[in-house]
């Protein structure tokens, strides 16, 4: 008894096939992008909605302006990045033409790769415990080529302090504060929730922008 | 070991694509806008595009669906990527991470050239052995189902 092979397709020849082959294979292709878009796609709206969810309000410290400004501007900084020290320069000449039309948040996001960028943010936030975070904000970035290459940047850290009249004890105690440690992983938890992945990036009116030029252009179009 | 190479290099480009399409596209307009090599239009429209190709590439190299042109698009796309990173390199262009794998891995620009290199080099071992990679592959099963 011989038994009959169940096949794909009815025709005998193989050149007949293969029609039918390559549609099926065209069918499965088709199958497999949308497949592959819609696991995509449907990741991307919960990723954005989470996001969405993420913000959190930031200490009066870091903020310049008033909430209800026209534009709100958040900035999540790495003060090891020499991009971000432009940036900075850049926004504090925005801050002063816009005055009023901005409210400005600035939110710590040290990277990995920098290794003294969390001490650096750490140096910031002791400062607004003593109401000087701008002034320490801007000493931080001007001498950033100084302090990257030391190999412990504290006194280069106190040093500024100084330099801006801050209680130097204070300082001291300050920059091994867990409470304070926990404020910077806020910020970097917070900026992981909302996509930050490089410095600087910003959000102008809720609009992600990375680097200065984009922002630029971003806060162009939001004062317009 | 072709077998291996297929799927090892398919994995890659599945997380690498999967990586930038789950993160927000600015971040990787960023990375592209850091390697200054293309107008701001190419930077957008790819900023949008490359990580689709990226997961497609690995995708079907994976299945082993329609292996020989994912194998061509592979070989492309990392011929190009050795090209861009070069330049950089040349220029001697402040990046400090190439950006390749979003949030995941951080790479310096010579170690990731040194990773485009083997990408390519494999992506021109399993197109002029691409019967043997295609073990185990969906162009297989067809292949048998036609003859």
């Amino acid at each position: 008894m011989t038994r009959r092979r169940k096949r794909l397709w009815p025709s005998g020849r193989s050149s007949d096939r293969k029609g039918p082959v390559k549609l099926t294979k065209l069918s499965l292709t088709v199958v497999v992008v949308v497949i592959m878009a819609g696991v995509v796609l449907g990741v991307q709206a919960l990723r954005a909605a989470r996001r969405a969810a993420a913000r959190e309000p930031v200490a009066s410290g870091r903020t310049f302006g008033v909430p209800d400004a026209r534009v709100h501007v958040e900035e999540f900084t790495d003060f090891q990045c020499p991009a971000c020290a432009q940036a900075a320069a850049m926004l504090h000449e925005e801050m002063k033409k816009e005055g009023a039309r901005l409210f400005v948040e600035v939110k710590h996001f040290p990277l990995a790769m920098h290794r003294h960028a969390r001490l650096a943010a750490m140096a910031a936030q002791c400062a607004l415990q003593q109401n000087r975070f701008w002034g320490m904000q801007e000493s931080i970035f001007r001498m950033q080529a100084a302090w990257t290459v030391a190999n412990d940047p504290t006194d280069y850290f106190l040093s500024l302090a100084r330099g801006l009249g801050l209680d130097d004890e204070a300082m001291m105690r300050c920059l091994s504060d867990r409470s304070v440690a926990a404020v910077i992983d806020a910020d970097i938890a917070e900026g992981k929730r909302l996509g930050v992945s490089a410095t600087p990036t910003f959000f102008v009116n809720g609009k992600m922008a990375v680097g200065g030029p984009n922002f630029q252009a971003a806060l162009r179009e939001a004062l317009k | 070991m072709l077998l291996v190479l297929r799927f090892a290099i398919a994995l890659l480009f599945i997380v690498s694509g999967a990586e930038k399409l789950m993160s927000p596209r600015e971040n990787f307009l960023y990375v592209l806008q850091a390697y200054d090599v293309f107008p701001g239009v190419i930077e957008e429209v790819s900023s949008f595009v490359f990580p689709w190709i990226e997961l497609a590439i690995g995708v079907f190299l994976a299945l082993g669906l329609w292996l020989r042109l994912a194998a061509i698009g592979l070989a492309c796309m990392s011929g190009s990527l050795i090209a861009v990173v070069a330049q950089a390199i040349f220029r001697k262009l402040p990046i400090e991470s190439c950006g390749c794998f979003g949030d995941l891995v951080h790479l310096p620009l010579k170690g990731v050239i040194i990773l485009d290199v083997a990408v390519f080099a494999s992506a021109l071992v399993l197109l002029f052995n691409i019967k043997a990679a295609g073990r185990f592959s969906l162009d297989r099963l067809y292949d048998k189902a036609s003859s």
